[in-house]
């Protein structure tokens, strides 16, 4: 796995976001699993240090994901929300969508599917 | 009276006496290094010697603590970034300002190559000359050599400790798990799971109430000791909720058992996939409520039939702020089956970088003519040998529920 990590101020990896003060953004590129989690975990913890409220995760290139990775990106959800802010799932790629609505967590996070 | 210089014969003889002395002391000095594995001792021991050997004051100091345990450290504060180890003193360079040529030291290093400390050598009677130099360094890096292997030593006895522990609390996690299966006229049971590590977060629980099974099977996220504490605690909650809502049903169950352990999931940042159900062996009605688990399968008359979920996993939105559950219910035939397998065995890797996938387990459970105890270690055994020597990455969990003919009293 990669982590391409975009923040408000290069965004042209994530180039229908909208770039705001608030707003950080990575893709993840391949699996996302246990072994990436803490990469992932260490550009969130820095976004949630600069005062982000919106955090989007674009996983349309990820091809794997376990249930570490998705703890890890509920833990994010909920600390966002509990500062009113919120994470959001991009373009999901089949594989991260099948595992999403297999396990219901679809309806826990907020997604936005391809344009 | 006066003083009479000592002859050349004197003179030659004391230096060789001297010399004698110097070489016995050496031999003394190599001898000692590892008698202990105190640090301190060996050291002050070594300090002794060679301070015999140099016939000079020895001081050591060490750029960090010898211990955070206060009854193992004897290092003193020098309030210069450095502690006093140990000493040799005769007393005698404490009286004196030792110039440079005096006192001469050489820096110690630990076995990573950082500097480890220092070694300081005192003589007020003569100078230094470049031979107790060559010394001093030699004496160095044994002070050096047996300081490290003592760090060393306690390094490994700490990590076994802590290894210790962690067997420890691992094998506590994996009693947690059943070694009984329900035995019930008219159902048949099989319930396996192999951790990836020494303990893993799959779970799965059974309890009898009259005439119904009530059961939790799930997968905690994560792997190793958090997700297996985690496990533990939601078998307690399972069993607890089978008691506290036998007759309540299995909507009952899972919202009894989210209200225990929501709080304990959310504050860990895991979740929990989790199937809790009844089957009624009477009725042979099945009831259940799907929290994110997959796969879960039913087998009726050879159609396998996906059992969705019904709710996100356990531990992600707190089940009393979302909409009144509803169990799922199905009623089923002699020789039907119910399988919830972790998603452990599924995603199984080979070398090449396949996984298992459904498609054998499906296969397998269609298979009528073998029971659900020769199923499974079948289906366990496949996985083992997809994997090719592949590492497990996840714990694998498989647990069969298989009606069979009732054997009713005449």
């Amino acid at each position: 796995m990669q982590i391409e990590t975009v923040s408000h101020r290069q965004d042209d990896a994530v180039d229908d976001a909208t770039p705001s003060e608030e707003t950080w953004a990575c893709r993840i590129l391949g699996r996302f699993d246990a072994h990436e989690s803490e990469q992932f975990r260490s550009y969130f913890e820095e976004a949630v240090s600069q005062g982000t409220k919106t955090f989007i995760v674009d996983l349309s290139e990820v091809d794997f994901v376990d249930s570490t990775a998705l703890a890890e990106l509920v833990r994010a959800m909920k600390q966002l929300r509990q500062e009113a802010g919120n994470l959001i799932l991009r373009r999901p790629s089949n594989a991260v969508r099948i595992i999403l609505e297999l396990t219901k967590l679809d309806q826990a996070f907020t997604i936005e599917a391809a344009a | 009276m006066t003083q009479t210089s000592p002859s050349p014969v004197e003179s030659l003889t004391k230096a060789l006496v001297d010399a004698n002395d110097q070489l016995v002391t050496l031999y003394e000095l190599t001898s000692v290094t590892m008698r202990s594995l105190d640090e301190q001792e060996t050291a002050s021991t070594i300090l002794d010697r060679a301070a015999q050997l140099l016939q000079a004051d020895l001081r050591l100091w060490c750029s960090e603590r010898r211990s955070t345990s206060p009854e193992l450290d004897h290092t003193t504060d020098t309030g210069d970034g450095h502690y006093l180890h140990t000493e040799a003193l005769s007393g005698a360079a404490d009286q004196h300002n030792a110039d440079s040529d005096h006192s001469i030291s050489v820096k110690l290093q630990s076995s990573d190559g950082r500097q480890a400390g220092r070694l300081e050598a005192i003589r007020v009677d003569r100078p230094f000359g470049t031979a107790d130099g060559k010394l001093l360094t030699a004496v160095g890096n044994l002070v050096s050599g047996a300081i490290n292997a003592s760090r060393l030593h306690e390094a490994e006895l700490g990590q076994a400790m802590v290894a210790r522990d962690h067997d420890t609390a691992s094998a506590l996690a994996r009693r947690a798990l059943p070694t009984w299966r329900p035995s019930i006229n008219g159902l048949e049971v099989y319930a396996e799971s192999q951790p990836a590590r020494a303990a893993g977060g799959d779970l799965f629980c059974f309890s009898i109430v009259d005439n119904t099974v009530h059961f939790a099977v799930g997968d905690v996220s994560g792997k190793g000791l958090p997700a297996a504490m985690m496990m533990t605690t939601v078998i307690s909650a399972s069993t607890a909720a089978f008691q506290g809502s036998a007759h309540a049903g299995a909507a009952a169950a899972m919202t009894a058992v989210d209200a225990w352990v929501y709080e304990y999931l959310a504050e860990a940042g895991l979740f929990v996939t989790l199937v809790v159900g009844q089957f009624d062996t009477i009725t042979r009605r099945l009831s259940l409520v799907n929290a994110g688990h997959s796969p879960v399968l039913i087998v009726q008359g050879g159609e396998v039939t996906p059992v969705l979920a019904d709710i996100a996993p356990v531990g992600v939105l707190p089940v009393a702020d979302g909409p009144d559950l509803v169990a799922q219910n199905f009623t089923l035939g002699e020789g039907d089956r119910f399988i919830i397998c972790s998603d452990g065995l599924t995603e199984q890797e080979n070398p090449s970088g396949e996984m298992v996938g459904e498609d054998h387990l499906i296969e397998a459970v269609q298979d009528t003519a073998a029971s659900a105890h020769q199923i499974g270690p079948q289906i366990l055994e496949y996985v083992e040998k997809f994997a090719d020597g592949y590492p497990q990455a996840d714990d694998r969990t498989l647990v069969i529920f298989e009606f069979t003919p009732r054997r009713d009293a005449s």
